[in-house]
Protein backbone atom coordinates (compact mmCIF):
# COMPACT_ATOMS: atom_id res chain seq x y z
CA UNK A 1 0.00 0.00 0.00
CA UNK A 2 1.42 3.25 -1.00
CA UNK A 3 0.40 6.54 0.95
CA UNK A 4 1.23 9.88 0.20
CA UNK A 5 4.19 11.51 1.85
CA UNK A 6 2.99 13.46 5.20
CA UNK A 7 5.04 15.61 7.68
CA UNK A 8 4.44 17.63 10.55
CA UNK A 9 3.92 21.10 9.92
CA UNK A 10 3.62 24.05 12.19
CA UNK A 11 0.52 26.44 11.69
CA UNK A 12 2.45 29.51 13.09
CA UNK A 13 6.09 29.51 11.02
CA UNK A 14 5.32 27.03 8.53
CA UNK A 15 8.60 25.06 9.36
CA UNK A 16 8.02 21.35 8.41
CA UNK A 17 9.73 19.51 11.68
CA UNK A 18 10.56 16.01 11.51
CA UNK A 19 11.52 13.24 13.19
CA UNK A 20 7.51 14.06 14.64
CA UNK A 21 7.72 16.30 17.65
CA UNK A 22 5.09 17.90 20.23
CA UNK A 23 6.34 21.76 20.09
CA UNK A 24 8.10 23.34 16.49
CA UNK A 25 11.47 23.46 16.92
CA UNK A 26 11.75 26.72 15.50
CA UNK A 27 9.22 28.66 16.99
CA UNK A 28 7.99 26.73 19.57
CA UNK A 29 4.36 26.50 18.62
CA UNK A 30 2.16 23.81 19.76
CA UNK A 31 0.12 23.61 16.54
CA UNK A 32 1.50 20.93 14.65
CA UNK A 33 -0.09 19.59 11.96
CA UNK A 34 0.86 16.75 9.50
CA UNK A 35 0.11 17.69 5.97
CA UNK A 36 0.63 16.45 2.74
CA UNK A 37 4.11 16.73 1.39
CA UNK A 38 6.21 16.18 -1.95
CA UNK A 39 8.00 13.39 -1.89
CA UNK A 40 11.05 14.63 -3.80
CA UNK A 41 14.23 14.49 -2.35
CA UNK A 42 18.04 14.60 -2.87
CA UNK A 43 20.28 11.20 -1.45
CA UNK A 44 22.53 12.35 0.92
CA UNK A 45 24.44 9.24 2.28
CA UNK A 46 23.64 5.83 2.56
CA UNK A 47 24.66 2.37 4.07
CA UNK A 48 23.83 -1.77 3.77
CA UNK A 49 23.15 -2.64 6.87
CA UNK A 50 24.59 -6.37 7.85
CA UNK A 51 23.51 -6.42 11.09
CA UNK A 52 20.26 -5.28 13.01
CA UNK A 53 18.83 -4.72 16.16
CA UNK A 54 15.79 -5.02 14.88
CA UNK A 55 14.59 -8.86 14.58
CA UNK A 56 12.39 -8.15 11.28
CA UNK A 57 15.37 -7.26 9.49
CA UNK A 58 17.52 -9.99 11.02
CA UNK A 59 16.22 -12.34 8.05
CA UNK A 60 16.14 -9.86 5.25
CA UNK A 61 20.15 -8.63 5.55
CA UNK A 62 21.88 -7.05 4.11
CA UNK A 63 18.95 -3.94 3.96
CA UNK A 64 19.88 -0.52 2.37
CA UNK A 65 18.50 2.57 3.88
CA UNK A 66 19.39 6.02 3.37
CA UNK A 67 19.41 9.84 4.23
CA UNK A 68 17.38 11.39 2.02
CA UNK A 69 16.66 15.61 2.13
CA UNK A 70 13.11 16.42 0.97
CA UNK A 71 13.04 19.37 -1.19
CA UNK A 72 10.65 20.92 1.89
CA UNK A 73 13.36 20.36 4.30
CA UNK A 74 13.82 17.85 6.58
CA UNK A 75 16.34 14.88 6.57
CA UNK A 76 15.16 11.63 7.05
CA UNK A 77 16.11 7.99 7.42
CA UNK A 78 14.29 6.23 5.23
CA UNK A 79 14.48 2.42 3.59
CA UNK A 80 16.10 2.42 0.26
CA UNK A 81 14.61 0.45 -2.64
CA UNK A 82 16.66 1.68 -6.02
CA UNK A 83 16.50 0.40 -9.37
CA UNK A 84 20.70 1.42 -9.29
CA UNK A 85 23.90 1.63 -7.42
CA UNK A 86 23.06 4.53 -5.30
CA UNK A 87 25.21 7.78 -6.02
CA UNK A 88 25.78 10.92 -4.14
CA UNK A 89 23.24 13.70 -4.72
CA UNK A 90 20.68 11.24 -6.69
CA UNK A 91 17.71 12.72 -6.56
CA UNK A 92 14.86 10.15 -5.24
CA UNK A 93 11.40 10.34 -5.07
CA UNK A 94 10.20 9.01 -0.76
CA UNK A 95 6.22 7.57 -0.24
CA UNK A 96 5.07 6.10 2.57
CA UNK A 97 4.84 2.13 2.10
CA UNK A 98 3.90 -0.95 4.40
CA UNK A 99 7.06 -2.58 5.24
CA UNK A 100 8.48 -5.84 5.74
CA UNK A 101 7.48 -5.19 9.57
CA UNK A 102 3.95 -4.06 8.70
CA UNK A 103 4.70 -0.22 9.44
CA UNK A 104 3.80 2.40 7.41
CA UNK A 105 7.56 3.60 6.99
CA UNK A 106 9.24 5.92 4.22
CA UNK A 107 10.33 3.68 1.27
CA UNK A 108 13.21 5.74 -1.14
CA UNK A 109 12.66 5.10 -4.70
CA UNK A 110 14.85 6.29 -7.53
CA UNK A 111 12.86 9.02 -9.83
CA UNK A 112 12.12 7.64 -13.04
CA UNK A 113 13.93 9.79 -15.23
CA UNK A 114 17.13 8.74 -13.31
CA UNK A 115 17.07 5.23 -13.59
CA UNK A 116 18.91 3.19 -16.23
CA UNK B 1 37.45 32.61 33.30
CA UNK B 2 39.96 30.00 33.81
CA UNK B 3 40.18 26.80 36.12
CA UNK B 4 43.71 27.87 37.54
CA UNK B 5 44.36 26.67 41.55
CA UNK B 6 42.41 23.03 40.47
CA UNK B 7 44.10 19.75 40.04
CA UNK B 8 43.25 16.89 38.07
CA UNK B 9 44.95 13.65 39.88
CA UNK B 10 44.54 9.81 40.46
CA UNK B 11 44.04 8.72 37.08
CA UNK B 12 42.39 4.89 38.06
CA UNK B 13 41.36 2.17 35.46
CA UNK B 14 39.16 -0.57 36.74
CA UNK B 15 39.58 -3.60 34.88
CA UNK B 16 38.27 -4.33 31.46
CA UNK B 17 35.84 -7.07 30.71
CA UNK B 18 34.38 -8.43 27.71
CA UNK B 19 30.87 -8.85 29.87
CA UNK B 20 30.26 -8.95 33.51
CA UNK B 21 27.30 -10.42 35.55
CA UNK B 22 28.09 -7.87 38.10
CA UNK B 23 25.97 -4.65 38.38
CA UNK B 24 27.22 -1.02 37.48
CA UNK B 25 27.50 -0.21 41.66
CA UNK B 26 30.33 -2.83 41.68
CA UNK B 27 32.20 -1.24 39.13
CA UNK B 28 31.85 2.28 41.12
CA UNK B 29 32.98 0.87 44.22
CA UNK B 30 35.90 -0.80 42.72
CA UNK B 31 36.50 2.46 41.02
CA UNK B 32 36.31 4.78 44.16
CA UNK B 33 38.38 1.88 45.91
CA UNK B 34 41.18 2.41 43.44
CA UNK B 35 40.54 6.44 43.92
CA UNK B 36 41.47 6.08 47.47
CA UNK B 37 44.41 3.47 47.04
CA UNK B 38 46.23 5.81 45.15
CA UNK B 39 45.41 9.46 46.42
CA UNK B 40 45.86 7.70 50.20
CA UNK B 41 42.71 9.37 51.17
CA UNK B 42 39.70 7.90 53.08
CA UNK B 43 35.87 7.43 51.91
CA UNK B 44 34.65 10.46 53.99
CA UNK B 45 37.55 12.99 52.65
CA UNK B 46 35.20 12.64 49.13
CA UNK B 47 32.49 15.34 49.72
CA UNK B 48 31.38 15.79 45.55
CA UNK B 49 30.88 13.16 43.01
CA UNK B 50 29.86 13.54 39.89
CA UNK B 51 29.52 9.88 37.49
CA UNK B 52 28.02 8.52 34.68
CA UNK B 53 26.77 5.49 33.54
CA UNK B 54 24.46 3.95 31.08
CA UNK B 55 23.59 0.79 32.92
CA UNK B 56 23.18 2.04 36.23
CA UNK B 57 19.35 2.49 35.71
CA UNK B 58 17.31 1.79 37.70
CA UNK B 59 19.58 3.13 40.38
CA UNK B 60 20.93 7.19 39.63
CA UNK B 61 23.53 9.50 40.90
CA UNK B 62 22.03 9.15 44.74
CA UNK B 63 21.56 5.77 44.92
CA UNK B 64 25.34 5.53 44.01
CA UNK B 65 26.24 7.52 46.98
CA UNK B 66 23.99 5.74 49.03
CA UNK B 67 25.24 2.37 47.85
CA UNK B 68 28.65 3.06 48.36
CA UNK B 69 28.09 5.32 51.76
CA UNK B 70 29.28 8.61 50.66
CA UNK B 71 28.50 11.91 52.47
CA UNK B 72 27.97 13.90 49.51
CA UNK B 73 28.01 18.18 49.92
CA UNK B 74 27.97 17.89 46.12
CA UNK B 75 26.56 15.92 43.49
CA UNK B 76 26.15 15.53 39.42
CA UNK B 77 24.74 12.91 37.03
CA UNK B 78 26.00 13.45 33.38
CA UNK B 79 23.96 11.55 30.57
CA UNK B 80 26.27 12.82 27.98
CA UNK B 81 27.43 9.70 26.28
CA UNK B 82 31.26 9.67 25.19
CA UNK B 83 31.12 13.58 26.25
CA UNK B 84 30.48 12.57 30.10
CA UNK B 85 34.26 12.36 31.00
CA UNK B 86 35.63 15.96 30.01
CA UNK B 87 32.69 17.42 30.79
CA UNK B 88 32.79 15.88 34.75
CA UNK B 89 35.83 17.00 34.82
CA UNK B 90 34.97 20.89 33.74
CA UNK B 91 31.99 20.73 36.03
CA UNK B 92 33.94 19.61 38.88
CA UNK B 93 36.64 22.06 38.24
CA UNK B 94 34.23 24.66 38.74
CA UNK B 95 33.03 23.08 41.90
CA UNK B 96 36.18 23.25 43.58
CA UNK B 97 37.03 26.81 41.97
CA UNK B 98 33.82 27.99 43.76
CA UNK B 99 34.00 25.83 47.27
CA UNK B 100 31.21 23.66 47.18
CA UNK B 101 33.53 20.44 47.40
CA UNK B 102 37.13 20.16 49.03
CA UNK B 103 37.44 16.92 46.62
CA UNK B 104 35.30 15.61 43.84
CA UNK B 105 35.64 11.72 42.44
CA UNK B 106 34.70 11.78 38.71
CA UNK B 107 33.57 8.40 37.93
CA UNK B 108 32.31 6.47 34.52
CA UNK B 109 31.73 3.50 35.23
CA UNK B 110 29.97 0.28 32.85
CA UNK B 111 28.54 -3.06 32.84
CA UNK B 112 28.04 -5.36 30.19
CA UNK B 113 26.19 -8.40 29.66
CA UNK B 114 24.62 -10.26 26.69
CA UNK B 115 21.86 -7.98 26.09
CA UNK B 116 22.53 -4.61 27.88
CA UNK B 117 24.23 -3.06 25.15
CA UNK B 118 21.16 -3.64 22.14
CA UNK B 119 18.12 -3.16 25.79
CA UNK B 120 19.75 0.43 25.66
CA UNK B 121 20.11 0.77 22.22
CA UNK B 122 16.87 -0.45 21.55
CA UNK B 123 15.14 2.12 23.78
CA UNK B 124 17.83 5.30 23.39
CA UNK B 125 15.73 8.30 22.77
CA UNK B 126 12.31 9.41 21.32
CA UNK B 127 13.69 10.51 17.78
CA UNK B 128 15.61 6.85 17.51
CA UNK B 129 12.50 5.10 18.55
CA UNK B 130 10.28 7.26 15.98
CA UNK B 131 12.15 7.58 13.02
CA UNK B 132 15.81 5.58 12.82
CA UNK B 133 14.76 2.12 14.56
CA UNK B 134 11.47 1.43 12.02
CA UNK B 135 14.46 1.32 9.56
CA UNK B 136 16.69 -1.15 11.08
CA UNK B 137 19.06 1.26 12.00
CA UNK B 138 18.65 0.78 16.10
CA UNK B 139 22.17 1.85 17.70
CA UNK B 140 24.90 3.84 16.44
CA UNK B 141 26.60 1.57 13.34
CA UNK B 142 23.70 2.73 10.95
CA UNK B 143 24.07 6.70 11.55
CA UNK B 144 27.92 6.34 12.02
CA UNK B 145 27.82 4.38 8.37
CA UNK B 146 26.22 7.16 7.03
CA UNK B 147 28.34 10.02 8.33
CA UNK B 148 31.49 7.99 7.22
CA UNK B 149 30.07 7.13 3.54
CA UNK B 150 29.78 11.24 3.56
CA UNK B 151 32.89 11.95 4.59
CA UNK B 152 34.64 9.67 1.57
CA UNK B 153 32.79 11.07 -0.88
CA UNK B 154 33.24 14.53 0.22
CA UNK B 155 37.16 14.23 0.60
CA UNK B 156 37.92 11.26 -1.46
CA UNK B 157 39.37 9.23 1.81
CA UNK B 158 39.60 5.53 1.64
CA UNK B 159 39.46 2.46 3.75
CA UNK B 160 43.21 2.08 3.64
CA UNK B 161 43.30 5.91 5.54
CA UNK B 162 40.22 4.55 8.36
CA UNK B 163 42.61 1.43 8.67
CA UNK B 164 45.67 3.76 9.09
CA UNK B 165 44.14 5.11 11.95
CA UNK B 166 42.68 2.05 13.81
CA UNK B 167 46.25 0.16 13.13
CA UNK B 168 48.40 2.48 14.86
CA UNK B 169 46.31 2.23 17.85
CA UNK B 170 46.18 -1.18 18.05
CA UNK B 171 49.81 -0.93 17.78
CA UNK B 172 49.92 1.38 20.98
CA UNK B 173 47.39 -1.13 23.07
CA UNK B 174 49.41 -3.82 22.50
CA UNK B 175 51.66 -2.18 25.71
CA UNK B 176 48.52 -1.48 27.29
CA UNK B 177 47.37 -4.61 29.70
CA UNK B 178 43.82 -3.28 30.36
CA UNK B 179 43.37 -2.93 26.35
CA UNK B 180 40.52 -6.03 25.66
CA UNK B 181 42.77 -6.60 21.93
CA UNK B 182 46.56 -5.79 23.30
CA UNK B 183 47.36 -9.55 21.66
CA UNK B 184 45.43 -9.19 18.65
CA UNK B 185 47.69 -7.88 15.97
CA UNK B 186 45.72 -6.20 13.52
CA UNK B 187 46.95 -6.09 9.69
CA UNK B 188 45.69 -4.08 6.47
CA UNK B 189 44.73 -6.79 5.12
CA UNK B 190 42.60 -7.92 8.18
CA UNK B 191 41.33 -4.64 8.55
CA UNK B 192 39.84 -4.76 5.24
CA UNK B 193 38.47 -8.30 4.73
CA UNK B 194 37.01 -8.14 8.20
CA UNK B 195 32.80 -8.51 7.91
CA UNK B 196 30.92 -5.65 6.98
CA UNK B 197 28.77 -4.22 9.69
CA UNK B 198 27.48 -1.49 8.19
CA UNK B 199 28.86 -0.20 5.01
CA UNK B 200 31.33 1.47 4.51
CA UNK B 201 32.07 0.00 8.31
CA UNK B 202 33.65 -2.96 8.95
CA UNK B 203 34.41 -4.96 12.01
CA UNK B 204 37.90 -3.16 13.19
CA UNK B 205 35.80 0.12 12.73
CA UNK B 206 33.59 -0.52 15.49
CA UNK B 207 34.36 -0.08 19.59
CA UNK B 208 33.66 -3.45 21.46
CA UNK B 209 31.23 -2.63 23.96
CA UNK B 210 32.16 -4.05 27.96
CA UNK B 211 32.37 -3.68 31.33
CA UNK B 212 34.99 -1.33 33.34
CA UNK B 213 35.38 1.96 35.05
CA UNK B 214 37.72 5.28 34.32
CA UNK B 215 38.01 7.69 37.12
CA UNK B 216 40.22 10.48 38.75
CA UNK B 217 40.06 12.84 41.41
CA UNK B 218 39.60 17.08 41.09
CA UNK B 219 40.83 19.05 44.18
CA UNK B 220 43.01 22.24 44.99
CA UNK B 221 46.42 22.40 43.62
CA UNK B 222 47.39 22.87 47.10
CA UNK B 223 45.57 19.85 48.84
CA UNK B 224 47.25 17.90 45.32
CA UNK B 225 50.29 19.49 47.03
CA UNK B 226 49.95 18.73 50.61
CA UNK B 227 48.92 14.97 49.50
CA UNK B 228 52.45 15.12 47.10
CA UNK B 229 50.82 13.64 44.49
CA UNK B 230 51.13 13.95 40.98
CA UNK B 231 48.57 16.41 39.08
CA UNK B 232 47.66 18.15 35.57
CA UNK B 233 46.23 21.07 35.23
CA UNK B 234 43.21 22.54 32.65
CA UNK B 235 44.84 25.40 30.34
CA UNK B 236 41.38 25.84 29.01
CA UNK B 237 37.96 23.26 28.30
CA UNK B 238 35.23 24.17 26.14
CA UNK B 239 31.64 22.13 25.48
CA UNK B 240 28.84 22.60 23.14
CA UNK B 241 25.94 20.73 22.97
CA UNK B 242 23.35 20.44 19.87
CA UNK B 243 25.24 23.04 17.57
CA UNK B 244 23.03 24.34 14.89
CA UNK B 245 23.51 23.00 11.76
CA UNK B 246 22.22 23.00 8.04
CA UNK B 247 24.29 19.91 7.11
CA UNK B 248 21.86 16.78 6.37
CA UNK B 249 25.27 14.74 6.96
CA UNK B 250 27.69 16.38 9.44
CA UNK B 251 30.92 16.63 8.16
CA UNK B 252 32.35 18.08 11.60
CA UNK B 253 31.48 17.89 15.62
CA UNK B 254 30.98 20.77 18.12
CA UNK B 255 34.82 20.95 18.22
CA UNK B 256 34.73 23.17 14.90
CA UNK B 257 33.17 25.83 16.65
CA UNK B 258 34.86 26.36 19.28
CA UNK B 259 38.26 24.89 18.52
CA UNK B 260 39.86 28.68 17.86
CA UNK B 261 38.54 29.50 21.19
CA UNK B 262 40.15 26.89 23.36
CA UNK B 263 43.49 27.59 22.17
CA UNK B 264 43.38 31.29 22.55
CA UNK B 265 42.11 30.93 26.15
CA UNK B 266 45.40 28.46 26.61
CA UNK B 267 47.28 30.70 24.69
CA UNK B 268 48.43 27.85 22.99
CA UNK B 269 48.27 26.07 19.34
CA UNK B 270 47.50 23.37 17.75
CA UNK B 271 51.42 22.58 17.18
CA UNK B 272 52.19 23.29 20.85
CA UNK B 273 50.84 19.97 21.54
CA UNK B 274 52.33 16.87 22.54
CA UNK B 275 49.30 14.75 22.57
CA UNK B 276 45.88 13.92 21.53
CA UNK B 277 43.38 11.93 23.06
CA UNK B 278 40.43 11.55 21.42
CA UNK B 279 36.99 10.03 21.11
CA UNK B 280 37.28 7.07 18.52
CA UNK B 281 33.98 5.43 18.99
CA UNK B 282 34.23 5.71 14.77
CA UNK B 283 37.68 6.56 12.78
CA UNK B 284 35.51 9.08 10.75
CA UNK B 285 34.54 10.99 13.89
CA UNK B 286 38.78 10.96 15.10
CA UNK B 287 39.07 12.13 11.36
CA UNK B 288 36.60 15.36 12.66
CA UNK B 289 39.02 15.70 15.58
CA UNK B 290 41.95 16.14 14.06
CA UNK B 291 40.67 18.81 11.66
CA UNK B 292 38.17 20.65 14.28
CA UNK B 293 40.67 21.00 16.67
CA UNK B 294 43.06 22.27 14.00
CA UNK B 295 45.43 19.68 13.87
CA UNK B 296 45.02 19.63 9.89
CA UNK B 297 42.74 21.61 7.57
CA UNK B 298 39.06 20.47 6.76
CA UNK B 299 39.24 17.46 4.53
CA UNK B 300 42.79 16.63 4.77
CA UNK B 301 42.67 14.28 7.49
CA UNK B 302 43.79 11.31 5.25
CA UNK B 303 47.07 13.53 4.15
CA UNK B 304 47.13 14.05 8.20
CA UNK B 305 46.88 10.03 9.11
CA UNK B 306 48.73 9.41 6.09
CA UNK B 307 51.74 11.36 6.53
CA UNK B 308 52.21 12.12 10.68
CA UNK B 309 53.45 9.47 12.97
CA UNK B 310 50.92 9.16 15.76
CA UNK B 311 52.35 6.13 18.04
CA UNK B 312 53.25 6.00 21.16
CA UNK B 313 57.07 6.90 19.72
CA UNK B 314 56.07 10.15 17.98
CA UNK B 315 57.95 13.18 18.22
CA UNK B 316 54.86 15.40 17.06
CA UNK B 317 51.74 14.20 18.32
CA UNK B 318 50.78 10.49 20.02
CA UNK B 319 47.17 9.89 19.35
CA UNK B 320 45.28 7.40 22.01
CA UNK B 321 48.42 6.41 23.30
CA UNK B 322 46.26 3.45 25.31
CA UNK B 323 45.13 1.89 22.27
CA UNK B 324 41.62 4.04 22.32
CA UNK B 325 38.67 2.80 22.55
CA UNK B 326 39.13 0.89 19.24
CA UNK B 327 41.35 -1.45 21.05
CA UNK B 328 41.05 -1.05 24.27
CA UNK B 329 37.02 -1.35 24.46
CA UNK B 330 34.35 1.12 25.05
CA UNK B 331 33.25 0.33 28.94
CA UNK B 332 29.72 2.62 28.25
CA UNK B 333 29.90 6.20 29.39
CA UNK B 334 33.28 5.29 30.84
CA UNK B 335 34.68 5.52 27.33
CA UNK B 336 34.59 9.13 27.21
CA UNK B 337 36.38 9.20 30.80
CA UNK B 338 39.26 7.22 28.64
CA UNK B 339 40.74 9.95 27.39
CA UNK B 340 41.06 12.15 30.33
CA UNK B 341 42.65 8.74 32.60
CA UNK B 342 45.10 8.57 29.72
CA UNK B 343 46.19 11.56 29.65
CA UNK B 344 46.13 12.04 32.92
CA UNK B 345 48.33 8.80 33.52
CA UNK B 346 51.01 9.92 30.82
CA UNK B 347 51.36 13.56 32.29
CA UNK B 348 51.84 11.60 35.86
CA UNK B 349 53.88 9.04 34.99
CA UNK B 350 51.26 6.35 35.58
CA UNK B 351 50.98 4.88 32.64
CA UNK B 352 49.22 1.44 31.84
CA UNK B 353 50.79 0.94 28.23
CA UNK B 354 54.13 3.15 26.99
CA UNK B 355 55.32 6.22 28.29
CA UNK B 356 55.25 8.32 25.14
CA UNK B 357 57.68 10.79 24.86
CA UNK B 358 56.65 14.31 25.33
CA UNK B 359 53.91 15.54 28.44
CA UNK B 360 53.93 18.94 28.60
CA UNK B 361 50.57 19.51 27.40
CA UNK B 362 47.87 17.85 25.28
CA UNK B 363 44.67 17.68 24.00
CA UNK B 364 41.62 15.46 25.45
CA UNK B 365 38.51 15.28 23.95
CA UNK B 366 34.39 13.68 23.77
CA UNK B 367 32.04 13.18 21.88
CA UNK B 368 28.31 11.73 22.56
CA UNK B 369 24.78 10.86 22.34
CA UNK B 370 23.17 10.32 18.96
CA UNK B 371 19.37 11.22 19.77
CA UNK B 372 18.30 10.45 15.63
CA UNK B 373 21.20 10.93 13.09
CA UNK B 374 24.13 12.51 15.00
CA UNK B 375 26.03 13.00 17.74
CA UNK B 376 24.97 16.32 19.75
CA UNK B 377 27.44 16.31 22.31
CA UNK B 378 31.15 17.64 21.75
CA UNK B 379 34.11 18.71 24.45
CA UNK B 380 37.92 18.96 24.54
CA UNK B 381 40.25 20.55 27.05
CA UNK B 382 43.70 21.36 27.10
CA UNK B 383 45.57 19.60 29.68
CA UNK B 384 48.60 20.84 31.46
CA UNK B 385 51.33 18.79 33.53
CA UNK B 386 51.13 20.64 36.82
CA UNK B 387 54.68 21.90 38.47
CA UNK B 388 55.37 21.01 42.01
Amino acid sequence: MVDKLTLQKCADCATFNYPPREVCKHCLSVELTEKNVSGMGVLKSWTELHHSFEPEFANELPWSIGLVTLDVGPTIITHLLLACDPEHGMPVEVSIETDIAGRNTFHAHGRKETQK
Amino acid sequence: MNYNGVAITCPTTVTYQRSSEKGAQYFFGQALRGLLKRSGLIKSDIDGLCLSSFTLAPDTGISVADHLGLELSWLEELRLGGASGVISMKRAARAIQNGDADIVACIGAETNNPGSFSDLVSNFSRFSNDAAHPYGAAGPNAVFAMTTRAYMEEYGTTAEDFGRLCLTQRLNSHHNPNALMKDKPLSMQQYLNARTVADPLRLFDCVMPCAGAEAFLVMSTERAHSLELPYSTIASAKELHNPVSDEAVPMSGGWSRFGSQLYQEASYGPSDMNFLQSYDDYPVIVFHQFEDLGFCEKGKASEFVRNTDLSVDSDTLAHNSSGGQLSCGQAGFAGGFLTVTEALRQQQGCTLGKQIKHTDRGVVSGFGMVNYDRGLCSAAAILEKGTH
